[in-house]
């Protein structure tokens, strides 16, 4: 007979991996997304526009031309702010989560790095790498799909939609976009308001709809309502 | 038939590795200090295990890790098989396994070896021997476990044809063990040093496989000799069974290793109160001692009045002084082992060895004959590889899975390793050695 016992329990440590396990993913989803819509204008507009993105993103404009900041964002293992290096930080939280979200979605991980190397090997540019965005969009399926644990979903979720609204602040989105995602992040917040700092929570709110939501303070707020 | 399942099987390995590779199915190797991470080569050819055979086999693991368990509460209380002079007691006393601390100690459900990991080899006539009996901690079942998942999914045909037992199973199997040695009905764990540890993928899997916890020292504490899992908001929850994938020296630093990290303090002291239980016991390295394997067949008698199923190997032990001058003179053929190691490590071939080292290996012997056993090298079976396009011939082994709660059960598949060295007897993957999935055939 198939044992019915719950062997439910997240320490500390876990939550906070699954908290970064979300923020990767979707910060690789979106700053490929977003390096698509500046690499257009790289084209034949603005070839320095990866200096923009750069300073939006609050990473060093360490590169010198369009061409090495491509090769070495996309994939230099050296590169700390790279999406190669994105991705293995993903894989260092998730693989230590297999047995709460599941091999089928780390698996999807695995699948984006395995493509990534092999992309650098055969010299692929950005236009390869649809790739990684569907297996990123697989995973958040996956996670929906597979993860049974409420609290571990919405944990992950909660990573998600903070990394998002960050994403979006720091590229100039509108405001209706943003309170859209507030949403979503509020609905992982199910009840476990000790996971969260209420304080930054209510700052991280008033800044959005009191005062100038596009201050540095907002971001500060919004990355520590998280406390586990 | 054969040609069926084989030349699919073999048709398909590129996708069944690639699936592997999405999996993570990986083992971890230190080389030079430094750790990583490679493929476990999996070959797509099974071992195949006629169900007259597995019959066979089954009823004697059975009887075996049965005498084992009895052997193991035997020593850690009365100690009749050594008052009856059927075991030397410095066979006891001096190995390496044995916890004077466990003395008097009894485990949740009197079960000492909840998962033994049972080393047989084929010999040439068909017969099968057991090479080795390890009642620690036993790795290897989640490789065969997801190989079967991921090729049963390539190639569904090969199962439609091939009449097996289903082995995926085995998560099924560990999670009854644990809830029948359950202490309070509490939280259920795999205790892992972590990522870095070799079989760091098994752990995780298990764990994902049979829907319980993985723990890390940090996340349990022992209060009122009770052990339980640190879970958020300061919450403490009892945990009732721990399956720890961490030997004996390292699981409890104020009794065994004082600096080790890897280990929850004072977790010896909940164990022995009978507030956990502990799969596999604390203690077993006793029993599994490669001195004490040689005594394997007169404990079967010992404790169960029956004669052992399974054989050992032809083993000589030079502490007894006929076998030590037989051992002497005939070190040239045989394969000789160091009771202290483990993993292919310590093995050493008469006929790999010049003069030299056959008079140094000698001396050995004759120095400390406790620390050395003697085995005839067994011809056992070549199994077919793949090597590139190539089938070639290579040398394997088994570890049967025996899984002991309620119920002794027999996992109906196994770890089958192979040496990929064609000059080579060690299948040890930490040596180069690949696996295969093995297939125990239901009776037509």
């Amino acid at each position: 007979m198939e044992s019915t016992k719950k062997n439910d329990g997240i320490s500390s440590v876990k939550a906070g991996r699954l908290y970064w396990m979300g923020r990767y993913a979707e910060r690789v989803y979106h700053a490929l997304h977003l390096l698509r819509k500046h690499y257009d204008r790289m084209i034949d507009e603005e070839p320095n526009a990866y200096k923009d993105f750069c300073f939006k993103m609050g990473i060093a404009d360490q590169y010198t031309s369009a061409e090495n900041f491509i090769e070495s964002y996309l994939y230099d293992s050296e590169n700390p702010d790279s999406i190669i290096n994105m991705l293995e930080h993903l894989n260092d939280n998730a693989i230590l989560l297999r047995e709460e979200i599941k091999s089928e979605t780390l698996s999807y991980i695995q699948l984006a790095i395995n493509y990534m190397k092999s992309s650098k090997m055969k010299g692929k540019g950005l236009g390869g790498l649809q790739y990684i965005t569907d297996c990123m969009l697989a995973l958040w399926g996956s996670v929906d799909e597979r993860i049974f644990t409420r609290q571990v979903r919405h944990i992950i979720l909660f990573g998600k939609f903070v990394e998002c609204i960050d994403l979006h602040i720091r590229f100039d989105y509108s405001l209706d976009r943003i309170n859209n995602l507030y949403d979503r992040l509020k609905e992982c917040f199910y009840g476990d308001y000790e996971l969260f700092d209420e304080v930054q929570f209510y700052a991280f709110e008033k800044q959005l709809n009191i005062y100038n939501y596009k201050d540095s303070k907002t971001l500060a707020f919004l990355n520590n309502i998280f406390k586990a | 038939m054969e040609v069926v399942m084989y030349e699919l099987l073999i048709k398909q390995r590129d996708t069944v590795n690639k699936w592997m590779d999405r999996f993570g199915v990986r083992f971890g190797i230190y080389k030079n200090g430094v750790f990583n991470e490679q493929l476990f080569p999996f070959d797509p050819i099974p071992r195949i295990i006629t169900n007259e055979d597995w019959v066979e086999i089954e009823t004697g693991l059975k009887q075996r890790v049965l005498a084992l368990n009895k052997f193991l509460y035997d020593i850690y209380h009365e100690k009749k098989i050594v008052k009856d002079g059927v075991i030397p007691e410095e066979f006891i006393y001096s190995s390496s396994g044995y916890l004077p601390q466990c003395e008097g100690v009894t485990p949740s459900k009197n079960i000492y070896s909840h998962i033994s990991g049972i080393d047989l080899v084929q010999n040439k006539d068909g017969t099968w021997y057991v090479l080795e009996d390890n009642l620690r901690i036993p790795s290897g079942a989640s490789y065969p476990m997801i190989a079967r998942s991921i090729t049963r999914k390539v190639s569904p045909e090969t199962f439609k044809t091939n009449i097996l037992y289903d082995n995926r199973n085995y998560s099924a199997l560990l999670r009854k063990t644990m809830d029948y040695v359950n202490v309070d009905n509490g939280l259920e764990v795999i205790l892992t040093p972590g990522r870095y540890n070799s079989a760091y993928f098994e752990h995780s899997y298990l764990a994902e496989k049979a829907g319980v916890l993985l723990a890390y020292a940090d996340d349990l504490i022992v209060e009122d000799d009770k052990v339980y899992y640190k879970g958020l908001y300061d919450k403490k929850e009892r945990v009732g069974v721990i399956y720890r994938r961490i030997s004996d020296d390292f699981l409890d630093p104020l009794v065994f290793e004082s600096g080790s990290l890897l280990g929850v303090p004072n977790l010896f002291r909940a164990y022995s109160e009978g507030n956990v239980a502990i799969v596999n016991a604390f203690g077993n390295g006793v029993a599994d001692d490669k001195g004490i394997y040689y005594f394997v067949p007169k404990m079967v008698e010992y404790y169960l009045g029956e004669k052992a199923i399974l054989k050992n190997a032809p083993t000589y032990l030079p502490y007894f002084e006929e076998d030590q001058t037989f051992v002497l003179e005939n070190l040239s053929r045989l394969v000789i082992k160091d009771v202290a190691e483990a993993g292919g490590y310590g093995v050493m071939f008469g006929r790999d060895m010049d003069d030299i080292r056959l008079a140094e290996v000698r001396k050995l012997v004759e120095i400390e004959p406790r620390r050395w056993i003697a085995q005839e090298v067994i011809d056992f079976i070549d199994l077919e590889i793949m090597d590139g396009e190539k089938k070639v011939l290579r040398k394997s082994d088994l570890r049967a899975f025996v899984l002991s709660g309620e119920d002794t059960m027999v996992w109906p598949s196994g770890l089958t390793r192979y040496t990929r060295n064609p000059h080579s007897f060690i299948v040890n993957s930490s040596q180069g050695g690949g696996f295969k999935d093995t297939w125990v055939m239901k009776k037509q």
